[in-house]
């Protein structure tokens, strides 16, 4: 690991970040992510605030909402079972799921017709994806001690280590599933995830904003929980206590920053780079 | 929060009623569909545009006081009363954003600076601006509450499946009906907001139509943009 730095020991990480985003054109983003700049056909701000604000798609909550994991469905049992069982051994690969396929008694043809069949083109992809919304749904059994806690920022620090603590059990297999979310078939789904686990933590801390505040809170909630992981990666301590002290101090920044995120071209180059920008630069140096 | 666990609670005891006995079969052995993601999507872009919709309403009210409360004195109570039903429409709006988690629009900050220089502006230009100003934007507002209104009353059955049975009779849920009574509510105030400004010489603003008719293809494409953006 040489000189590697990894992200929690740069004391001034997130002035850098404030320069990128600072950059005029925001179109080197998609050149980055090696998106082909077709797919944008057009370079005005009303089409970048558009695709923003897409990977913000967060529908309407009914009082009577779907839950996010239907176990009732065979395929959303057997990713369950291969997570909870093969993935902190074999990693999240095409070999998990055949175990759990075989130890659930399904044929190995069962593979193919339940996987293919049911939109999940890519086993591997939906095996991470189980990963994230498990995690993410685990979040309500923190409701209750959530209510004993005063401030939002101690909510939000509770529910932030909580997320990060539910990667234990697959942390060594952490860093090639981040490598996989954000190949670029894959990104949009998993920036969407990642903006869809900020919203929920934001709403069970009891947010409640009406204005652009609502976008600077989950923006700087994704930036910190992201940067948690990958100083997940490389902790060796007992608990993860070094992130989990990381993450904090961070959590305490932003609130005396007073979610400093505050113009839309910040924000809008900010959504569309520095994310994946950041995982990727962390996990090349790894 | 709260609001969301006391959902949470409501439905465990639907879900925990209908696998008991018998013996209030009549409606607890109902099984209630979920709203289908156009359905969604509909009711998430209708709060959006709504919250952004009052609070631009909230904003121009604001701005039409500071420009004409001290001209006008004989006015205040008028836009007072009409204002504070603006306000109490946004604090409604914003409520049910955060409840329903929907996202708030993106240019909010771009809607209240348009809104209150809409509304100081008009008011500058005296009384029967202010008044066209606000036929212009009750007229498009009201019209765009009753198409809601339509949709949500013809579009909005979820299944309801008796268990027993295997009947299912299409119902409207409680929370779209409730959404009804609002819409139709704040509508009926939009209404009244315009008919107290033709009563207020709304039609004497010079020049009456390109005032109006600007002002209703701005509210028009506000809107478009804020369901969207
Ligand atoms: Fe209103
Ligand atoms: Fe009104």
């Amino acid at each position: 690991m040489g000189g590697a730095r990894t992200i929690c020991e740069q004391p001034n990480y997130h002035y850098e970040f404030g320069e990128a985003c600072k950059s005029p054109d925001i179109l080197f983003a998609f050149d980055f992510f090696r998106i082909p700049i077709s797919l944008y056909p057009e370079r005005g701000a009303n089409r970048i605030l558009i695709s923003c604000s897409r990977m913000f798609k967060r529908l309407y909550h009914s009082v009577h909402s779907r839950p996010l994991l239907d176990l009732a469905k065979p395929e959303i049992r057997i990713l369950s079972h291969a997570l909870s069982k093969f993935v902190p051994k074999y990693g999240f690969s095409d070999r998990s799921i055949q175990n759990a396929l075989l130890d659930l008694g399904y044929s190995n043809n069962g593979f193919v017709s339940v996987f293919k069949m049911n939109g999940h083109s890519d086993p591997v992809m939906s095996l991470i994806n189980h990963h994230l919304l498990s995690q993410r749904q685990n979040l309500t059994l923190e409701l209750e001690h959530l209510s004993t806690l005063k401030s939002e920022t101690s909510k939000l620090k509770h529910l932030v280590t909580k997320r990060l603590l539910g990667n234990a059990p697959i942390i060594d297999h952490l860093h090639e599933a981040l490598s996989y979310m954000i190949l670029p078939s894959n990104m949009v789904a998993s920036m969407a995830e990642l903006h869809n686990l900020s919203d929920d933590i934001s709403f069970y801390a009891g947010d409640r904003s009406n204005d652009f505040a609502w976008y600077s809170k989950r923006l700087a909630l994704s930036t910190v929980y992201v940067q948690g992981e990958l100083c997940m990666l490389k902790d060796t301590s007992e608990g993860f206590a070094h992130t989990i002290d990381f993450v904090t101090k961070r959590l305490d920044e932003i609130e005396s920053l007073g979610y400093a995120y505050n113009s839309v071209e910040e924000w809008g180059g900010f959504t569309l780079m520095s994310t994946v920008n950041l995982i990727k630069s962390q996990l090349v140096r790894g | 929060m709260i609001r969301h666990s006391r959902n949470l609670i409501k439905l465990q005891s639907v879900r925990y009623a209908s696998t008991k006995g018998k013996e209030n079969s009549a409606t607890e052995n109902l099984r209630l569909g979920y709203l289908s993601d156009a359905q969604n999507a509909y009711m998430d872009r209708v709060i959006r545009v709504d919250q952004a919709g009052e609070l631009g309403a909230n904003f121009i009210y604001n701005g039409q006081y500071l420009a004409l409360s001290h001209k006008r004195p004989d006015l205040k109570p008028i836009l007072k009363h009409m204002w504070e039903q603006e306000i109490h429409h946004h604090n409604t709006f914003n409520n049910l954003q955060v409840e329903r988690r929907v996202r708030p629009s993106l240019l909010t900050p771009l809607w209240k600076v348009g809104a209150m220089g809409l509304g100081i502006a008009t008011g500058l230009m005296g009384k029967e601006a202010a008044m066209a100003c606000t036929e212009a934007v009750e007229t498009v507002i009201g019209g765009h509450y009753n198409q809601q209104l339509r949709v949500l009353t013809n579009q909005f059955h979820v299944d309801v499946v008796n268990e027993e049975t295997g009947v299912n009779t299409p119902t409207v849920p409680e929370e779209i009906k409730d959404m009804q009574k609002l819409v139709s509510q704040f509508r009926d105030e939009e209404l009244e907001h315009l008919d107290t400004a033709v009563e207020h010489d709304a039609h004497g603003a010079r020049p009456y139509w390109l005032l109006t008719e600007a002002i209703k293809l701005t509210c028009r494409g506000a809107i478009w943009t804020a369901e969207r953006v």
